[in-house]
């Protein structure tokens, strides 16, 4: 086998440009959202785009901005960023079509004091716009203090059931507020522990919808609507399918679907992911390549005491997303051990970072079939090596020009790795472990 | 029913000194029971058949006795109780059996294999041998149609149990035979170092009326005429906590109007008698999860929900956060929150501290 | 049943013609193993273990006595390359063949596609996908979008240095939600270094604990996953498969419903040949540990179990990794009911000291899948037979 892992960082260069067009870039190792302390969401209808090539009609949290224009309503709603101990404020109106009820919202894990709007199930709630409400029923402020950083959902609280379906939740997320103890100033913490260090983060935001619903919901056909018959056929990540959440951020033709789910990070370094399940099933993310650490969930420390830090952090490659709960994962990769040298160098070649040295310039252990034996996948490079890259058949797309690892992260409830009906689509993700030489930013 | 104030610190000392006397007297908690067919209201009115078990106080177990209920009463094993034994009055047309996950059955002469589906032969004890097409019917011994059957547990373990029939348990656990058994390592004390001032028990099931009425009519299973043959397409219709779906009153507020003042201690039992998963969630406050399955945890855990699989029970601790009064929502994060597709409904409650009512609001910090 | 024109028949004929043509022209079976100097598949070398399977089809016949068309791995340990697809055709297994290696030994694991001999319309490649490997890298890791997947006729050898002790299992990645529906899933683990050693009275242990919480007399694989029968039937007259609708109402353990689960012997196929190897009789002596290897692999359900031994399960690791958080402290979870999400795996320790000697359930707490489809008493339930000392 050729050491083809020599002659990548000539081409890489040549090629990032080719591999940046397709996939997602902007800010890969944060988190895309609205920073603050103070924000102002509209509940309102809209229409997603779902990988099977169909729409749907959603309810979603839009967003006004500092010149009072309201946006869009987005699927899933806009990632509120906050900081620990900084009171935030939020109002919510109510302009959803007549008679899908009022709106509102809940913060798990809160202490919330919410004004205005009328008495509801589980808060106050923005009347709806039929029923002529007067200005203090239109709209309801909800304020509260984080106490804790980490990662938080919101959710209707009005006829929660039908309001979640449509896609009113999205993601909270608490930002510790200063370095913790024996913490440096200049790295990334997700609590008040050093060992919640990371480097990047990725949100994980899990949701589901069952067409029958929607549609009923189009057709204001209330009466029809039953949840006794509950049967998701779409699944999504971040509010999109696979392949649309490869794509970037605010990408122009999902305009009410922002957010993607696209990791990227180099041996070595630490990913947080920030683990939701926004709807209403239990979906079992199994993340190929590696182990994460469970380090936290529902925004608390897995800790045998206060001030002990994730010292009861458990690892495994599968985790279940639970309806409303929250968890946080820490993955990274280094690929020791394996036996062989993963950038198929010689021995006298240097050393990248991370690399396991035992494994430094051990040979590749098998053959590889011929190029007519097989199928190549549409993101393997040509080589088995990182950053490598090899003779691809004609016709092949040349997806990973710099030869990172893609690793699948996807729901091991296999069915709903499917849009609709449509293989594949869902719960697909990948995670790419690029060569320490290809700049991500 | 499902709720009990406990004596505050001061009087536990007293309790000790008692108990200390007492110490060395292996005791039992007997309870009798019937077993029968009932009719069960739903919150939407409609009625659904069930079978479910009822205390009989005058241990005599005539059939007038014992009120079938579902979930069924709430057994108490004292914490110097090693033993639970239950007289079981059979007043169903079919065998049935008791078995609780996670205790010994110690007086077990079962299990009951028959032939499947004639059921007219039985083999009790052990599968016969080389006989690899008999189907077990019931993992302990049976009591028969008009029988009184004994099930006697030694050395039990304190925690939250569940108690079922052990005999067919798709369909007879489904129709409602289940009911909390409940055993404290000491007066207010749910485990070692897990003190308590207020109990609640939250009982998670659902109902599937189609099958639940093919049962009761005798159409359910391998028998000739059956129109469902097994629960493998079960879809539930109703959503219960404590037997009852929003809004029905007695769940409004499931603490019923006892005061909790600012740092008590509310244990809440939570045990999911269903067919599928819930999550318990709070909104607005934490719950500390101290146990799983009567096995209390080495390291707590704090959480504002998390997933209970069906049989599981858990035990939680939530610290009153002020004085009365004040309510958080207690609900499904499943968000099954329908009466047969009607909305509001299903598992929708409250956790609740009231104002005493003779101390009035203003006495009240 | 489809009923075949004799224009029909003849188009058949064709197609398999040109198939079989397919799969020779590009044929290019070749099972690596390095140290096997004799040919007969095993390496000299003691830290090589050398395994052969093949991806195919065949079938399997339920607890209820319905037979379904699967997809599934064979065992071709020891075929000489030149029998591999003349022998394999149609011998897939439920589950497929079990791996066991031993820490520190290296895996040169061969899977040889030799296609659906009952679709001989498909032309799926298929792969392996060892779940839960650490570090893995895409090259065999089996997934076919990263990497090259074996074509009918043709092979791939996956190399793992098996590093990390545990409990796995294995699965074919290509189109996932059809290929593992269709039954390529199989048991696969990891013996511990610690193996052999005496600590606390036990000399198999299934990881290295260091103190022997993980140390067990006998252990059992209990592989849960389920079968959706319409999607089964519709793979196998070439129909439109139905990914949206799919629900698994065959739910089983180790590919078995109860009471097949107790059955010792192979449940034959229509063809004759056992398809279904492995019985899921769980036996020991009163007083034993127990060690569960348990996985879900459904591609609809989520299963929670229990049984009625009346002790609780001791779950002394999850994902191949003991429960131990990372300054040691002991994270093990003692439960009666335990949920495994699909992809899950967990090590379970069933300690019967005061169990008295009888027959015991293992078994579904979700109580609509104690069913073979639509037949009551089947589904998740096997037994455990407790013999006196």
């Amino acid at each position: 086998m050729d050491r083809i892992g020599k002659q990548h960082h000539i081409r890489v260069v040549l090629l990032i440009g080719a591999l940046l067009l397709f996939f997602g870039t902007g800010a890969q190792g944060a988190i895309v959202g609205i920073s603050g302390n103070s924000f102002n969401l509209v509940a309102k209808q809209d229409v997603i785009v779902t990988s099977d090539g169909d729409s749907t009609i959603i309810w979603g949290y839009a967003v006004t901005n500092a010149g009072g224009e309201t946006g869009r309503a987005q699927y899933p709603g806009p990632t509120l960023i906050v900081i620990e101990d900084v009171p935030v404020t939020i109002t919510l109106s109510n302009e959803l079509p007549n008679e899908s009820g009022n709106a509102s919202i809940v913060f798990p894990g809160h202490q919330v004091t919410a004004t205005g709007g009328v008495d509801g199930l589980m808060t106050q709630e923005a009347r709806q716009a039929h029923l002529k409400p007067t200005n203090a029923e239109k709209q309801v402020t909800y304020t509260f203090t984080p106490t804790e950083p980490g990662t938080y959902l919101y959710r209707s609280g009005t006829r929660a059931d039908l309001q979640v379906e449509m896609g009113l939740f999205g993601a909270l997320i608490v930002r510790p507020a200063a370095t913790p103890a024996g913490g440096d100033p200049a790295k990334k913490y997700a609590y008040n522990h050093v060992d919640s260090e990371y480097d990047r983060e990725v949100l994980y935001l899990m949701s589901e919808t069952d067409p029958i619903i929607h549609r009923q919901v189009e057709e204001r056909q209330w009466n029809l609507i039953d949840f006794t018959k509950y049967f998701p056929t779409n699944w999504f990540i971040n509010g999109r399918n696979y392949p649309d959440l490869l794509a970037e951020n605010n990408v122009p033709w999902l305009p009410t679907q922002p957010y993607n789910c696209q990791p990227r990070m180099h041996p070595g370094e630490k990913l947080l992911i920030r683990f939701i399940g926004a709807g209403r099933q239990t979906h079992p993310m199994h993340f190929h390549g590696n182990d994460f650490e469970t380090i936290a969930a529902d925004g608390r420390l897995l800790s045998s005491a206060p001030g002990a830090g994730p010292d009861l952090a458990w690892q495994a490659t599968t985790i279940k997303s639970i309806p409303g709960q929250t968890a946080d994962l820490v993955w990274g990769w280094t690929g020791k051990e394996l036996g062989w040298d993963i950038y198929g160098h010689s021995p006298e070649d240097p050393l990248e970072p991370y690399e396991y040295a035992p494994n430094h310039g051990k040979p590749f252990p098998v053959v590889l079939p011929p190029r007519d034996a097989v199928t190549y996948g549409a993101f393997y490079s040509g080589s088995p090596f990182l950053g490598g890259e090899g003779e691809l058949p004609p016709g092949h797309g040349g997806l990973n020009a710099a030869g990172g690892y893609f690793y699948m992260w996807h729901s091991h409830t296999e069915k709903e790795l499917t849009s609709n009906d449509i293989w594949p689509g869902g719960l697909i993700s990948f995670m790419i472990v690029e060569h320490p030489d290809v700049p991500i930013d | 029913m499902f709720s009990k104030k406990v004596i505050g610190f001061q009087g536990l000392f007293v309790f000790l000194c008692l108990l200390t006397i007492m110490a060395g007297q292996a005791v039992a908690a007997e309870y009798w029971l019937q077993v029968g067919a009932a009719n069960k209201t739903m919150a939407d009115g409609s009625r659904v058949p069930v079978w479910g078990f009822g205390l009989d106080p005058d241990k005599n177990l005539t059939t007038a006795d014992g009120a079938i209920s579902v979930p069924g009463p709430t057994l108490r094993v004292a914490p110097d109780d090693n033993v639970l034994i239950i007289h079981l009055k059979n007043n169903l047309s079919e065998p049935v059996s008791l078995n609780i996950l996670g205790q010994r059955l110690t007086n077990n002469s079962g299990p009951v294999w028959t032939n499947f589906p004639a059921d007219t032969e039985t083999w009790i004890g052990a599968r016969p041998a080389g006989n690899y097409t008999a189907r077990v019917r019931s993992f302990t011994h049976e009591t028969q149609p008009g029988q009184v059957g004994e099930y006697r547990w030694e050395s039990f373990r304190p925690g939250t149990y569940l108690l079922q029939s052990g005999t067919n348990p798709a369909k007879q656990v489904q129709m409602g035979m289940f009911l909390p058994v409940i055993k404290d390592t000491a007066q207010g004390f749910a485990y070692a170092d897990v003190p308590y001032n207020f109990e609640l028990i939250v009982i998670f099931h659902e109902i599937d009326p189609t099958i639940q009425n093919a049962i009761a009519a005798g159409t359910y299973g391998a028998v000739p005429n059956a129109t469902i043959g097994s629960s493998v397409l079960y879809e539930p219709k109703y959503f219960l906590m404590n037997g009852m779906s929003y809004p029905d009153k007695g769940l409004l507020s499931i603490n019923g109007t006892e005061p909790l003042f600012q740092g008590e201690r509310l244990l809440i039992r939570f045990l999911n008698a269903g067919l599928e998963t819930h999550v318990p969630q709070l909104l607005g406050l934490y719950m500390t999860l101290w146990s799983e399955d009567g096995n209390r945890l080495q390291y707590p855990r704090q959480e504002y929900g998390f997933e209970l699989a069906t049989g599981k029970t858990a035990d939680v601790i939530v610290v009153s956060p002020k004085n009365p009064p004040w309510h958080y929502p207690l609900y499904d994060g499943k968000l099954n929150l329908t009466n047969n597709g009607a909305y509001p409904g299903g598992m929708f409650s409250y956790i609740r501290s009231s104002v005493p009512e003779h101390l009035g609001a203003e006495t009240v910090q | 049943m489809k009923r075949r024109t004799r224009y029909g028949s003849m188009i058949v004929l064709l197609t398999l013609f040109v198939w079989l043509w397919a799969l020779t022209v590009s044929a290019n079976v070749l099972v690596q193993c390095p140290g096997d100097t004799n040919g007969d598949g095993i390496s000299e070398d003691p830290n090589i273990v050398c395994r052969s399977i093949t991806g195919g089809d065949g079938y399997t016949t339920m607890a209820d006595g319905l037979d379904l068309y699967i997809f599934g791995f064979g065992n071709a340990d020891g075929v000489p390359d030149n029998r591999v697809i003349a022998d394999m055709t149609l011998k897939a297994q439920l589950p497929s063949p079990t791996i066991v290696v031993k820490q520190g030994q290296e895996l040169y694991l061969t899977m040889t596609n030799v296609g659906m001999v009952v679709r001989p319309d498909l032309f799926d490649p298929h792969t392996v996908h060892w779940h839960g490997f650490p570090n893995a890298a895409p090259i065999f890791d089996g997934l076919p979008e990263p990497s090259p997947s074996a074509n009918m006729g043709n092979s791939m050898t996956y190399y793992y240095n098996a590093v990390v002790p545990g409990t796995y299992f294995y699965h074919c990645h290509v189109e996932a939600a059809e290929h593992m529906q269709m039954g390529m899933v199989g048991n696969l683990w990891v013996t511990p270094k610690q193996d052999g050693t005496s600590i606390g009275g036990f000399t198999k242990f299934a990881y290295n604990d260091g103190d022997g919480t993980s140390g067990y007399d006998v252990a059992f694989p209990v592989l849960l996953t389920g079968f959706d029968s319409f999607f089964h039937i519709a793979s196998d007259t070439v129909q439109a498969l139905p990914f949206a609708a799919m629900f698994d109402e065959y739910p089983m353990i180790n590919g078995r419903g109860y009471p097949d689960t107790i059955k010792p012997n192979d449940i034959l196929n229509k063809e004759g040949f056992g398809a279904q190897k492995i019985p899921s009789l769980i036996t020991a002596t009163a007083g034993q540990r127990i060690l569960l290897r348990v996985s879900n692999i459904s591609t609809t359900h989520q299963y929670t179990f229990a049984t009625t031994l009346g002790v609780p399960m001791k779950v002394v690791a999850r994902g191949a990794a003991l429960l131990r958080g990372p300054d040691g402290k002991d994270t093990s979870m003692t439960v009666n009911v335990l949920n495994v999400g699909g992809g899950q795996d967990y090590d379970v320790i069933l300690d019967t000291s005061g169990v008295a000697p009888g027959t015991y359930f293992l078994y579904t707490t979700d109580l609509a899948n104690l069913s073979n489809g639509d037949q009551e008493r089947g589904g998740i339930m096997t037994e455990i037979v407790i013999n006196p000392l």
